[in-house]
């Protein structure tokens, strides 16, 4: 039997207080090893803990035709084992050390993150070294991840009306565009990938030149910066096809798109295009954004549900990308609704582009964010996330210590500009899902309430 | 015997002097707990270093509560605090709350409701204000109510599109004895049934400060905010609290099996429950570890490395446990696609039954202790954590010097105990099964698993 020792909890004594609050003077360390591989660390000693994640450039837009969905599956097999730890062991020592780890693809990068004590980064660090440049892959492994992987497609779409609407909204607004599948791709292709793709795939995209190496917690910045060099400055660099310039915009979809749903109201989607994270009217659309959709005191919310009672929810999402993004307001509504709703919507656009926010708005959503931004540093796998999406989707690590200020420079003139920049009738698609069994009921009631609302 | 080495206190700590003891003792922060005079329990964690403060207020009003016919009721009731007191409306509560960047939680556990407000300390008086304003003056106005009903009857039809809910509804109606509310499910009736009257006598029933525990965590002083709570709290009036149903767990009920027939899933969901000891039980800390090595590990337990990494049947599956001071609850849930539930559903006993019978290996028990270890401290990164944990651990009885020694607690269990534990409780014949799926794309396997009763995804799981 193999014996594992015993775990030496090096801090036996867990206060749980202390400063969480990130002062002001703690910096992030940047550190570039020789094969390129970026090492941003944050100290943060207020709990003995520490996160690790690696940001690989990478995700389901770089997939070519004929292999939607291998980046995500990709994303599984990389805790199938590697030269030197076996299939789920990556998961189990984790475990074993106390801690906690998992992975997610998106459509640019896929992400692998560990929290752990803080005096068990060595085992993390060698454990993503080594499935960086040691990982196995076979056919049995692989029949077996496919088949998982086809589980979750079934369950997060198949069997899931939320998972169905997003599956139809990309096809679509993005048709013939790698925007079009998502992270979850497409089952035909799962089922015919190859250990040959996958050792391509692997070969391209995994490599130290391709990653970026978040490690936010009780760590000093050069004794880390050693153990990085030690584990992962062996690995070479290859060779990585530059990404291709991918571009959403509304001229790629019909202006009106038309689905069923399992769900049991009408549900309609005015969707619009922005430039995304690296757009210099990014701060300025998240004001804009918590004015209009953030909780019951947002100005559509209030108007479309509490006042008017026209949507029975309402909900407005960002799915932001580095260089184009979408903004979907949501409305679940009864039948024959749809015009009204989206009407008022757009009055309510209208009135910003008139008249902007007013000033207690701008005093809300300041102290919203602010809160939300020192909320956040409590939680290190949070603050690593937050340094990563600043350095990997905005492009630059510093933007981390500019987020207060962002929105602080936000004025009403940028409000006013972006709302007509963005939110106009050429820039706007709309979904609308019926529910595929009709509520007699329900439409009598929405038909009334077409009438006289 | 275990020795657990102290190697290193290397945490710098704002306050407190540590002593090193060859003990892994999880020091949680002073806390000032005091009963005011109308029986309100208050307690109070002063930590100046930080820039935020978090209020709780624990009310013991929750679905155990509801009077059979009136599911629903606690929900309601907890959701229409936000809807209007003497002296705001909806409207001005949510800009209120949003003006100060915090928003409200309201988190319904099946025995208790914990509603909370995380703020910045800057904004520590304005929001006792509106946090006490909605908890002690709820106005019950007709406009919010008639949203809050319209809200929940879509809940009700929405909840039956989303699988696992499902699965699970019907779970907690078959384990559950006869006549207990915890067993049952909101419906379209029960809603319908809800008068503003019936909101309102519940809150005056249950909503006193000797049913109610009030904790702050933060940057405040604690005589001052002593006096805020008390100034705004104290006048707040006692009354005796009804009593419960008083649920009683049996342990060896043989299981039964529902099948609940969904029309076009292409995956069958599996869900199973049975009792499993209280939060009070001297097996308490064993039970706990073998749930970790049996499904409670994720990657690292039995299960899912049966059902999906060498069997590649679901996506995820994993056990979990609901526990309380008086009873509780295993659960166990995966999906699988339509072909394979025989193959899981068996996989899956034959897993319980192995783990019955032969019991786990020192290795896996060191496994979960040592994941346990870590796991708790990691747990308690936030003020809002530490309070969550707090208070409902005080509902499992557990007092914070408990909480200090639970890994001590969890590393004495021995793998005999363990053993012991699993052979007493994981009996795979009384485990309670629940599977949503297309009936007739399955019966032929369902037919293979033994005698079942069939209901239809809409139905009330309790008629």
């Amino acid at each position: 039997m193999k014996l594992i020792p015993k775990l030496i909890i090096i801090v036996l004594l867990f206060f749980v207080s202390s400063d969480f609050v990130l002062a002001e003077q703690e910096k992030i360390v940047s550190h570039t090893l020789n094969n390129g591989l970026k090492v941003l660390i944050l100290e943060k000693d207020s709990m003995p803990v520490v996160s690790v994640q690696v940001w690989y450039h990478v995700g389901s837009i770089d997939e070519p035709n004929g292999l939607k969905g291998i980046a995500h599956l990709f994303e599984h097999m990389m805790f199938r084992g590697s030269k030197n730890f076996g299939p789920q062991e990556h998961f189990q020592l984790i475990n074993a050390a106390g801690g906690n780890c998992n992975a997610y693809t998106s459509d640019e990068r896929t992400v692998y993150y560990e929290r752990v004590p803080a005096d068990k980064l060595d085992l993390v660090l060698r454990l993503e070294a080594d499935r960086m440049v040691w990982l196995k892959l076979d056919q049995n492994v692989l029949d077996t991840e496919r088949q998982v992987v086809m589980e979750e497609y079934r369950m997060r779409v198949d069997n899931d009306p939320i998972g169905s609407i997003q599956r139809d909204v990309r096809m679509f607004l993005f048709a013939n565009n790698p925007f079009e599948f998502g992270p979850i791709g497409k089952m035909e292709d799962i089922a015919n990938f190859t250990v040959e793709d996958c050792q391509k795939f692997y070969n391209t995209y995994y490599a130290p030149n391709n990653a970026t190496l978040v490690i936010v917690g009780d760590v000093k910045a050069d004794e880390a910066i050693k153990m990085v060099e030690e584990r992962f400055g062996f690995i070479t660099p290859s060779n990585v096809p530059k990404r291709a310039s991918v571009s959403l915009s509304p001229e790629q979809a019909a202006a009106v798109n038309k689905s069923t749903t399992e769900l049991p109201v009408p549900v309609s989607l005015l969707t619009f295009y922005t430039a995304g994270a690296r757009d210099e009217d990014r701060p300025a659309l998240e004001v804009l954004l918590y004015g209009l959709v953030d909780g019951k005191s947002s100005r559509i919310w209030k108007t479309l549900v509490k006042d008017t009672k026209l949507a029975e929810y309402f909900t407005g999402e960002y799915i932001e990308g580095a260089d184009n993004g979408i903004v979907i307001f949501a409305a679940a509504h009864l039948p024959s609704l749809s015009k009204k709703v989206e009407k008022t919507i757009w009055d309510e656009l209208e009135k910003i582009k008139k008249s902007g926010l007013d000033d207690n708005e701008f005093e809300k959503i300041r102290n919203q964010i602010r809160s939300g931004n020192i909320f956040e540093k409590y939680h290190v796998n949070q603050l690593a996330s937050t340094i990563g999406y600043s350095e990997v989707v905005r492009g630059d690590y510093e933007l981390f210590y500019q987020q207060d200020k962002e929105i602080e420079n936000v004025t009403q003139e940028d409000i006013i500009r972006v709302t007509n920049r963005y939110f106009n009738r050429d820039n706007v698609r709309t979904v609308y899902f019926e529910p595929r069994e009709k509520n007699f009921l329900a439409s009598l009631a929405g038909f009334f309430k077409s009438i006289f609302k | 015997m275990k020795i657990i080495k102290c190697a290193l206190i290397a945490v710098i700590f704002s306050f407190s002097v540590f002593a090193c003891a060859e003990q892994q003792i999880i020091n949680y922060p002073p806390v000032k707990d005091i009963t005011l005079p109308n029986g309100l329990r208050v307690m109070l964690i002063e930590q100046n270093q930080q820039e935020t403060i978090s209020y709780r207020m624990l009310v013991n009003a929750a679905r155990a509560d509801q009077p059979i016919g009136r599911e629903g009721i606690a929900d309601f009731t907890a959701s229409m605090l936000q809807e209007g007191t003497a002296t705001r409306t909806s409207g001005q509560i949510a800009d209120d709350i949003a003006a100060i960047g915090s928003g409200l939680s309201v988190s319904p556990q099946p025995k208790f409701v914990i509603i909370g407000m995380d703020l910045l300390s800057e904004f520590s008086g304005r929001g006792l204000d509106i946090f006490s304003d909605i908890l002690l003056h709820p106005s019950f106005p007709s406009d919010g109510y008639n949203r809050i009903k319209k809200d929940m009857l879509n809940s009700v039809q929405i909840n039956l599109t989303d699988n696992d809910t499902i699965a699970f509804n019907h779970g907690r109606c078959v384990l559950f004895e006869k006549g207990n509310p915890l067993g049952r499910t909101n419906t379209k009736k029960s809603i319908e049934s809800l008068k503003i009257k019936d909101i309102r006598k519940f809150y005056e029933t249950y909503y006193r400060p000797n049913n109610s525990i009030m904790l702050v965590i933060g940057n405040f002083e604690t005589g001052q905010m002593l006096q805020e709570i008390t100034a705004r709290f104290g006048s707040w009036q006692r009354a005796e609290i009804p009593a419960r149903f008083e649920t009683k767990p049996d342990f060896h009920a043989k299981g039964k099996i529902r099948v609940v027939d969904k029309p076009g899933m292409t995956q069958a969901v599996i869900y199973l429950n049975q009792w499993s000891p209280d939060s009070t039980s001297s097996r308490y800390y064993d039970y706990q570890l073998a749930n970790y090595v049996l499904g409670g590990g994720n990657f690292s337990s039995r299960l899912t490395y049966a059902v999906r990494s060498k069997g590649g049947m679901t996506y995820h599956i994993g056990s979990f446990t609901n526990i309380h001071s008086n009873y509780g609850v295993l659960n166990i849930t995966t999906s699988t696609r339509n072909q394979e539930l025989y193959n899981a559903y068996k996989l899956i006993l034959s897993e319980i039954q192995n783990l019955s019978d032969k019991g786990v290996s020192e290795d896996e028990l060191q496994k979960a202790q040592n994941y346990i270890s870590g796991a708790i401290p990691l747990q308690l990164e936030s003020p809002g954590q530490v309070a969550d944990k707090i208070l409902t651990s005080i509902m499992r009885d557990f007092t914070i010097n408990d909480l200090s020694k639970e890994v001590i607690n969890y590393n004495k269990v021995t793998v005999a105990d363990v053993n012991s534990v699993m052979r007493e409780y994981l009996k795979a014949e009384t485990f309670n099964t629940v599977v949503v799926c297309d009936f007739d794309k399955v019966k032929p396997q369902l037919d293979q698993i033994g005698a079942y009763e069939i209901v239809n995804y809409k139905a009330d799981p309790c008629k």
